[in-house]
């Protein structure tokens, strides 16, 4: 089935049309072949009728001829004589004629089909002359006569009855068989004819004729019936018709006579003429009848003839329109589908300037225009389509390039953040320089952050992120939050790792109630950053440089020139002494440095160069560090880096110097100091400023022997051990005023120094305060904690030994170091210095009285002092 | 609407006292310290609250766990340090629903209310 639906439309019409059209034909064939028969039929009758009309002539003239001889033979030829050759001749001639239309090639064809019925039928009449020759000789009784003669007559009429009742037509074979009957009744009629004539012609009446005559009567009537009930009408009624008059009413009267009476007189020539009328009357009917047959054949086979060509003719003529039409139409219909197939392939192919044309007003001339108007939509869609997209086209060239190219040269980094906060494809090209990185798109904003920022910032960054995708948070508060919006990150660029100031911020970008992404704006700040730093710096610096100058102004340049001066050649000793360092003991290296730069550290402060103390008291802090590990020769240069750091201030201190330098040349040029007052104003000064940061109030009398020979060789030593004495009554000896009063003492405190000229070529230098002295008890329990004694070594120390602790390395009673006190290396460092001059050093003290400290240092020449400094 | 004031200190009071002719709202109550905070919310359910997060005793974090708790439907306005955002961010997740940052002004306490009660810059609901 699916087949048969698959099949094209031009098969589909050839399969339905062909069957039927080959059925059609063969109908039209069969109807043709039907009127041909018909037609033959007809002929073929009606040559049989005119075949049988001859023989039924003859059959006539024999019937004539036998009562004729019947009545010749019974009055041994006294009657009939005359008639029966008359009749003879008569019988002849129509037995001629029927031979000569037997040879008619008109009937051969039919009368092949009936040859024996004929060959029987010659055969006898053949029979014919015999019987006359036996009548002439009177050898024949009459029933033989009769018996002969309806011999032949019954094949001659057996011969009608065969060639006639061939017939298709049923009203023309009931006719036939009509007049068959009536032939056979005729028959009898002439049989009783010719008995009546032999009857009332001869006088011996043994016969019962009676009984014969009522048994041909019966059959005749008998047969007469048969034909009267399937005769048709007109036939009947001129039978009827002709059946009338004295004749009949004759014959009838002879039949009575020869019934009742058993000789009857009756004249066999008279029974002959009236009988023959009748006869001759049934012999009317009967031609009237083969006549009305004839003529019936004829129209019959006129009618099928006729009937043939009206339908052959109609047959073509309809046959002709109907193909006709079935051709126009179905090859229109094709003609058609195949257009709109062609179309439709052309328009899926993408063909469309043309329209289909068909202009059927059918259902394809209907899908036609459908399909044209379809088209044109579709064309106008298409062009819509086109319009569309040549207009997204536009846009994407003049928005979005233009976007693309505001994004390449944005500066801000700008990218939307979806809610898995995913970093959009689209960004600027500002965000791949700021983080110096490629790979941004689609990364997690969070974690893209998190090896770049402080823990605790991503931590926050995380949370804040949340808070700004939750709807129901306001955005400005969320924003107020922002973790990020300045903060410095971390970037590896080259294995090295740089940090830039960025600020970032956050816009929702709201669709209806839902917030669909977030906008990043992030600003690369290191610049102002760094710039801020940098002027703020430079501020620094000018500050420095002021305070360069305050504590240029505020200091002797004299005492300024020799502290850098004296400075410098410290710094250089230890550097010089760790170049010939060789027996590599930088502990002992250290040790050095540390007493050096303590002592430039007070010898700033006693100066004023609060620049330089400040610098050296972190020194000191590193160097502190150091003590408690093991020193390495990396970790000593790191100190020596920083000593480096105050050569270069004492550089800049020194340009500063000499750029003030005129100015001082100017004021002081006058007034050279000696160095015995230099001294005085030095260790002032010094005080002052110790004072001023302990805000202990202290007097100083000094006394300087008029006589001493204060060589600059002495000056520097002698400063730096006053210097250092200074610091440490300041800071452990003298009390605040407070607990001077409660203990009864001036509230301001006293220091005094005296310089003299000592014994031998020397100077001697005592120092006294009139602090605390030494409290011994405590004295020893610092000792022990540090482990510088035992504690059997403590009992029963005296003074001097305890003086001895005093200047022991790494001791010290404060807790506190801060840049005053040191860290209890005030002694140690004086005792270095009493020692590198080969002098003595003295203490003494009395708890909460006095602590005072003799050193004398001998005359040393000048070179071996060099040595030493 | 009533409104508590959990702050330490009687200046941050006094500013918000000032502040208030502008909006509909009733001081109930001054906690200066998160315990007595938590007794003021019991008492009164206060609709907004605002809160020094670094108080004595127990922070304002914790407290504002706790009133959170008791009553949720509290609009509680967080006064931080501008330094510290993870504060105030762990305040936003525990349902802290303003900021005022501290120096507080008038100029910045009015904003950060208007926030708070979803008012519009003219005050109007």
């Amino acid at each position: 089935m699916k087949r048969l639906h698959n099949l094209s439309i031009k098969r589909k019409f050839a399969l339905v049309l062909i069957p039927l059209i080959v059925t059609i034909i063969c109908f039209d064939i069969l109807q043709i072949r039907h009127d041909f028969y018909d037609y033959q039929d007809a002929r073929r009758l009606n040559k049989a009728i005119n075949i049988g009309i001859d023989i039924s002539h003859l059959v006539h003239e024999i019937q004539k001829e036998r009562s004729i001889s019947v009545g010749f033979q019974a009055n041994s030829g006294e009657s009939f004589h005359e008639n029966l050759v008359h009749q003879r001749q008569k019988t002849d001639s129509l037995l001629s004629h029927l031979y000569v239309e037997l040879r008619a090639p008109t009937y051969q064809e039919l009368l092949i089909n009936h040859g024996e019925d004929l060959k029987n039928m010659k055969l006898q009449l053949e029979q014919l002359l015999e019987v006359r020759s036996s009548v002439d000789q009177h050898t024949l009784n009459t029933d033989e006569i009769i018996s002969h003669f309806s011999e032949i007559n019954k094949a001659a009429l057996n011969t009608v009855n065969q060639l006639i009742n061939e017939t298709r037509d049923k009203t023309a074979a009931q006719q036939v068989h009509a007049i068959i009957y009536f032939l056979d009744a005729k028959e009898y009629a002439s049989i009783e004819r010719a008995l009546g004539t032999y009857t009332f012609s001869t006088s011996n009446q043994s016969r019962n004729v009676a009984s014969e005559f009522a048994s041909l009567i019966s059959s005749q009537e008998a047969y007469l019936d048969a034909f009267l009930t399937i005769s048709d009408q007109e036939s009947k009624n001129y039978y009827f018709n002709t059946m009338q008059g004295a004749d009949i009413q004759e014959v009838e009267r002879f039949r009575a006579k020869l019934n009742v009476t058993d000789n009857p007189d009756v004249d066999p020539t008279e029974w002959y003429t009236v009988v023959t009328g009748k006869i001759n009357s049934l012999k009317q009917v009967e031609d009237f009848m083969l006549e009305n047959m004839h003529n019936y054949t004829e129209n019959m086979a006129a009618n099928a003839r006729r009937d043939f060509f009206i339908f052959l003719l109609l047959d073509f003529l309809i046959g002709f329109i109907t193909f006709t039409l079935v051709a126009m139409i179905v090859l229109n219909l094709i003609k058609n589908v195949a257009v709109l197939e062609k179309f439709t392939r052309e328009v899926t192919a993408g063909k469309t300037s043309e329209r289909v044309a068909i202009d059927t007003r059918d259902e394809i001339g209907h899908y036609a225009n459908t399909f044209n108007i379809m088209l044109d939509k579709l064309i106008s869609t298409q062009s819509e389509l086109k319009q569309a997209k040549d207009h997204a086209e536009y846009m994407y060239e003049n928005i979005y390039k233009q976007s693309e190219v505001v994004f390449e040269n944005v500066e801000q980094g700008i990218f939307l953040l979806d809610k898995d906060l995913k970093i959009s494809s689209l960004y600027s090209k500002a965000v791949e320089k700021i983080f110096d990185n490629e790979m941004i798109a689609s990364e997690n904003f969070c974690n893209f952050m998190r090896p770049r920022i402080m823990e605790r910032d991503f931590e926050a960054l995380q949370m804040f992120m949340k808070h700004l995708f939750n709807p129901d948070m306001d955005e400005e508060v969320v924003n107020q939050l922002n973790p990020v919006e300045e903060v410095q990150i971390y970037i590896t660029k080259n294995g090295v790792v740089i940090s830039k100031h960025i600020r970032v911020s956050f816009t929702r970008i709201v669709r209806g109630e839902e917030i669909q992404s977030i906008l990043v704006t992030i600003t690369d700040e290191t610049e102002s950053v760094l710039l801020q730093q940098h002027m703020k710096e430079t501020e620094n610096m000018k500050k420095q440089d002021t305070e360069y100058l305050f504590n240029i102004l505020k200091v002797d340049p004299g005492m300024l020139q020799e502290f850098i001066k004296e400075t410098r050649e410290t710094l250089k000793s230890i550097s010089d002494r760790y170049e010939q360092n060789e027996s590599g003991d930088l502990n002992e290296l250290l040790k050095y440095t540390y007493r050096t730069v303590h002592k430039i550290k007070g010898n700033a402060m006693t100066t004023g160069v609060e620049l330089v103390s400040n610098r050296v008291h972190k020194i000191e802090d590193s160097i502190t560090k150091m003590m408690d590990i093991e020193v390495t020769a990396d970790k000593f240069l790191s100190i020596l880096y920083e000593l480096e750091e105050i050569n270069k201030t004492l550089t800049e201190l020194q340009k500063m110097l000499e750029k003030v330098g005129e100015i001082y040349k100017n004021l002081y040029a006058k007034n050279e100091l000696s160095s015995k007052e230099k001294l005085e104003n030095d260790l002032r000064n010094g005080l002052q400023t110790l004072c001023k940061e302990t805000e202990k109030e202290v007097d100083l009398d000094l006394r300087i022997d008029d006589a001493i020979d204060l060589d600059a060789a002495y000056l520097s030593p002698v400063k730096d051990i006053l210097n250092q004495m200074m610091r440490n009554s300041i800071s452990h000896g003298i009390e605040d005023s407070e607990e001077r009063i409660s203990k009864g003492k001036q509230e301001i405190g006293k220091i005094t120094v005296a310089l003299s000229q000592a014994d031998y070529d020397g100077i001697s230098v005592t120092y006294e305060d009139d602090g605390r002295g030494i409290d011994t008890n405590t004295l020893m329990i610092h000792a022990l904690a540090s482990g510088l004694i035992s504690h059997e070594e403590s009992e029963g120390l005296d003074d001097h030994q305890i003086a001895e602790l005093l200047t022991n390395d790494g001791f010290s009673t404060t807790t506190r170091a801060d840049k005053l006190s040191g860290r209890g290396q005030g002694m140690s460092v004086i005792k270095s210095i009493v020692e590198e001059m080969n002098g003595s050093l003295k203490i003494s003290f009395k708890h909460d009285r006095y602590f005072r400290v003799t050193v004398t240092l001998p005359n040393v020449d000048q070179q071996s002092f060099e040595k030493v400094a | 609407m009533k409104l508590l004031i959990v702050d330490d200190s009687s200046i941050m009071q006094r500013t918000i006292q000032k502040n208030l002719n502008d909006y509909d709202l009733e001081i109930v109550g001054t906690a200066s310290n998160g315990s007595q905070a938590i007794e003021l919310v019991k008492t009164h359910k206060p609709d907004v609250i605002t809160m020094d997060i670094t108080m004595p005793e127990m922070d304002g974090i914790t407290c504002l766990e706790n009133i959170m708790t008791i009553h949720p439907t509290a609009k509680v306005m967080m006064i931080t340090a501008l330094s510290d955002k993870l504060t105030g961010l762990q305040a936003l997740e525990k349902g802290a629903r303003g900021f005022i940052y501290k120096p507080v002004n008038s100029e910045n306490l009015t904003r950060a209310l208007d926030k708070l009660l979803k008012r519009n810059v003219n005050g109007r609901q």
